[in-house]
C-alpha cells in the first residue's frame, strides 16, 4: 500500500512520494529500507518528516539496536583483559577499552568495577559485530561521556519514551530541573541514571519520567507541578 | 596472435572476478542511484538533545559544558553586533582627519603646487623682501 507523510504505516507499505522525486537527496531514517530506488517501511508507526528531505518511521520500541554516535547509559558486566563487557539492553553485550577513558594509558588504568554505570558513546555499531564503546570524544576529552556514580538510581523504559523526553521542545526536564536539584543521565537505549539529593527527589523523578510516556505536553507541565508540590509538602 | 590471448585472458579475468563478486554486489549497486543517504539513528532526525544534564549544582562539570554550548547556540542565533567604535563616532572622526589623511596620497610635486595654492589664497601673507647686500658700515 502506497503511505504518505503523518500516515500510521505497517512494515511492507511503499512510499512513492519519497521514490518518485528524483532532485533532492533524501535522508533515510529508522523504519525505512531502500529496495532499488523504492523505499519500503520496516517498522510500524507513524511516518513522519523534517526539512522536506528527512523522514523516519515513529514508532513505540522496547528492544534497543545500537546505532553508530548515539549515546548509551551501561551496567559493567565482566572485566577481562583490555577491555570491559558493558550491558547496553541490545542483543549482544558492547565492549570498552580499558583505554577509551580521558587521562587512561597502559600503566594508569581507570578504575572501572563490575557493577558500574557508565555513560558512553557507540563508535561502531554493525549488525554482524558487537558494539563498541568510548567514554572519550575525538579529541581525547571525558566531556559529558564517563562512568555515573554510584549513588544514583537506573532504571530502564521504552525508547520512544526517551526520544520524547530529549526533544528541544519537551518541557519535563527543564521543569524538574528548575524545581528539583538534580543529575541525569539518559541513553538513547532506555535506560535512565537519576541522582538527587535524597531519596525522595530521586523517586519522584523517575515517576515524573515514567508517567511522561503518554502525556502531552501540557499534561506533563501539570503533572511536574503536582509532583512538585507533593515533594514539597513531604519535607 | 598475442595481443588477441592477452585480451582473451583479460576478459576471462573479469568475468572470473564477476563471479567471484556476484553474491556481494547485489541489484542495489547495480542499478540504484545514490540519491539516498541512509541513517540509523533517531538523534538526527529529530535533533535530539544529549541526556547528560545537570541542574542547580549537582555536578558543576556538567554545567559548566551545558553553559558553554546554551552561550555558543546563543551566539551562532545572534552574531555579535557591537563594535568597540560605533559608525557615527567614526565617521565624525574620519571627517577632521581628511586633510591630514589626503597629504598622504599627493605627490611631493602636488603637495607643494597644494602649498602655494593655499599661499595664494591667502593674500594678507606678507611677501619675502629680496636680500640686499648691505653695505658695511665705515665708522
Amino acid at each position: 500500500m502506497d503511505v504518505s507523510v503523518g500516515d500510521v504505516v505497517l512494515p511492507g507499505d511503499k512510499v512513492c512520494e519519497i521514490s518518485e522525486d528524483q532532485k533532492k537527496r533524501v535522508i533515510l531514517g529508522p523504519g525505512l529500507r531502500l529496495n532499488v530506488d523504492q523505499v519500503l517501511i520496516s517498522k510500524c508507526g507513524i511516518l513522519r518528516m523534517k526539512n522536506a528531505n528527512v523522514y523516519w518511521v515513529d514508532s513505540h520500541q522496547k528492544r534497543y539496536i545500537p546505532s553508530r554516535g548515539e549515546t548509551v547509559v551501561g551496567v559493567v558486566t565482566n572485566k577481562s583483559g583490555e577491555v570491559f563487557r558493558v550491558d547496553i539492553g541490545s542483543s549482544d553485550q558492547a565492549s570498552l577499552s580499558y583505554l577509551a577513558f580521558e587521562g587512561a594509558t597502559k600503566k594508569l588504568r581507570p578504575d572501572v568495577n563490575v557493577g558500574d554505570i557508565v555513560f558512553a558513546r557507540l563508535i561502531t555499531a554493525s549488525r554482524d559485530m558487537e558494539p563498541e564503546l568510548v567514554c572519550v570524544d575525538s579529541y581525547g576529552k571525558a566531556g559529558k561521556l564517563g562512568i555515573l556514580s554510584p549513588e544514583g538510581f537506573t532504571f530502564s523504559c521504552s525508547l520512544n519514551l526517551v526520544r520524547k523526553i530529549l526533544r528541544q521542545n519537551c518541557p519535563l526536564l527543564k521543569i524538574l530541573g528548575h524545581e528539583i536539584p538534580h543529575e541525569i543521565a539518559i541513553g538513547m537505549n532506555g535506560k535512565v541514571w537519576v541522582k538527587a539529593r535524597n531519596v525522595r527527589a530521586t523517586i519522584a523523578l523517575g515517576h515524573a519520567i515514567l508517567a511522561a510516556e503518554h502525556l502531552t505536553k501540557e499534561e506533563i507541565i501539570y503533572m511536574c507541578d503536582d509532583i512538585v508540590n507533593v515533594l514539597s509538602r513531604m519535607q | 596472435m598475442k595481443r588477441s590471448k592477452e585480451k582473451a585472458l583479460q576478459q576471462k579475468e573479469a568475468d572470473d572476478g564477476f563471479g567471484f563478486f556476484s553474491d556481494v554486489i547485489t541489484e542495489e549497486m547495480k542499478q540504484g542511484s545514490n540519491k539516498f543517504i541512509v541513517e540509523t539513528s533517531f538523534v538526527p532526525c529529530e535533533d535530539l538533545i544529549v541526556g547528560r544534564l545537570s541542574f542547580q549544582g549537582m555536578n558543576p562539570v556538567i554545567e559548566r559544558i551545558m553553559q558553554e554550548e546554551e552561550d555558543a547556540k546563543r551566539e551562532k542565533v545572534a552574531p555579535k553586533v557591537e563594535a568597540d567604535v560605533s559608525d557615527n563616532e567614526m565617521a565624525h572622526r574620519y571627517s577632521t582627519l581628511v586633510g591630514t589623511i589626503g597629504r598622504k596620497y599627493n605627490k611631493k610635486r602636488g603637495h607643494t603646487r597644494a602649498h602655494i595654492h593655499k599661499g595664494e589664497s591667502r593674500s594678507s601673507a606678507p611677501k619675502k623682501k629680496k636680500l640686499k647686500f648691505l653695505k658695511p658700515q665705515e665708522d
